[in-house]
């Protein structure tokens, strides 16, 4: 009782020093702006390194999460945490970007045109793309496991990859996502039951082979 | 020989690949190249709207040109009423000059042909 007491004491502390800095930015102060980024740069990029799996576009997603962020926080309605809605561009943003290339890569024609006049970083090898938290013993597991999130309908995705990879509790899931919390949990129970089910198919196949 | 694998637990330890994963971080830069950023960005912004500016305003000196130029042909060359009269009258005048020149029309000129 009186740990959900304190809980909610420093929720509501977090809360005023949050408007006193959002309004510190909107009158024009750098410094503020500067306490947000450094406040929250490591775990923007941490989810965008879940959903985009390589260093180079997570950090420009991530730069431009915080563009997003300065030109619209005046547009932000405090009915959500800053947090919150921070992880919700950074999510919206990846999600862009991976939409962009699976575009990309279906006008095969078109690519193949592309890459003879495009900037190499378009082309990075998708291969050589991990996230740089896993641990060395873990890594060949890890690729097979995030090729096969990819396979997840989208809400799925972003509901197992929030919880999963930057370990935001289902609440927190279910904030970012804007929707309820048995949503979020049947959403990561079936994102579970589907991954099993592929990887189950995946290593037949390479069984097989 | 190739050895079996035991899938389920194959399955089990890759669902398990993630639980230890550690937080991806940015180094200490990153706040500088995202203002680097952002002011490049507000250095494009300003360049482009001085461009869109100056189009506009080639735009409309053009089309300002061109209605001149419109108004300044409707007052100087007034269309003739009569044309339409002048061009048969010519067109006669043409061919008659040319039964004349070519004697195309003179009938008696095949029986002339015939007493020689």
């Amino acid at each position: 009782m009186q740990v959900s007491k304190l809980n909610k004491t420093q929720k509501a502390k977090e809360r005023i020093e949050e408007s006193a800095l959002i309004e510190q930015i909107n009158s024009g102060s750098q410094d503020a702006f500067r306490t947000l980024v450094n406040g929250h740069k490591d775990r923007v990029y941490n989810t965008c390194m879940g959903f985009l799996r390589n260093a180079h576009d997570a950090e420009d997603v991530t730069q431009e999460v915080f563009i997003e962020v300065f030109d619209s926080i005046g547009d932000f309605r405090e009915d959500a945490s800053l947090s919150t809605w921070i992880y919700r561009i950074a999510v919206t943003k990846s999600l862009e970007l991976l939409r962009y290339r699976k575009r990309k890569k279906r006008s095969g024609f078109l690519q193949a045109l592309n890459s003879m006049f495009s900037d190499p970083d378009d082309n990075i090898d998708d291969t050589a793309s991990m996230h740089p938290g896993v641990d060395l013993e873990n890594k060949e597991r890890a690729k097979v496991l995030f090729g096969e999130i990819d396979k997840l309908t989208e809400k799925q995705k972003i509901a197992f990859t929030l919880q999963k990879v930057e370990g935001l509790s289902y609440q927190e899931v279910a904030d970012v996502m804007e929707i309820s919390l048995p949503a979020v949990e049947s959403l990561i129970h079936r994102a579970k039951e589907n991954l099993k089910k592929q990887l189950h198919s995946y290593y037949q196949q390479n069984e097989m082979d | 020989m190739k050895k079996r694998m035991n899938i389920p637990e194959e399955v089990d330890k890759t669902m398990r690949s993630l639980d230890s994963i550690e937080s991806a971080k940015t180094d200490a830069f990153f706040y500088s190249r995202l203002t680097a950023k952002l002011e490049h960005r507000n250095e494009n912004k300003y360049q482009l709207s001085a461009k869109s500016e100056f189009g506009f305003k080639i735009a409309v000196a053009a089309v300002l040109v061109m209605v001149s130029l419109n108004l300044l042909s409707l007052i100087q060359f007034q269309p003739a009423s009569d044309t339409t009269t002048e061009t048969v009258s010519s067109t006669e005048t043409w061919a008659e000059d040319f039964t004349a020149n070519y004697q195309v029309l003179e009938l008696s000129y095949y029986e002339n042909l015939e007493e020689e």
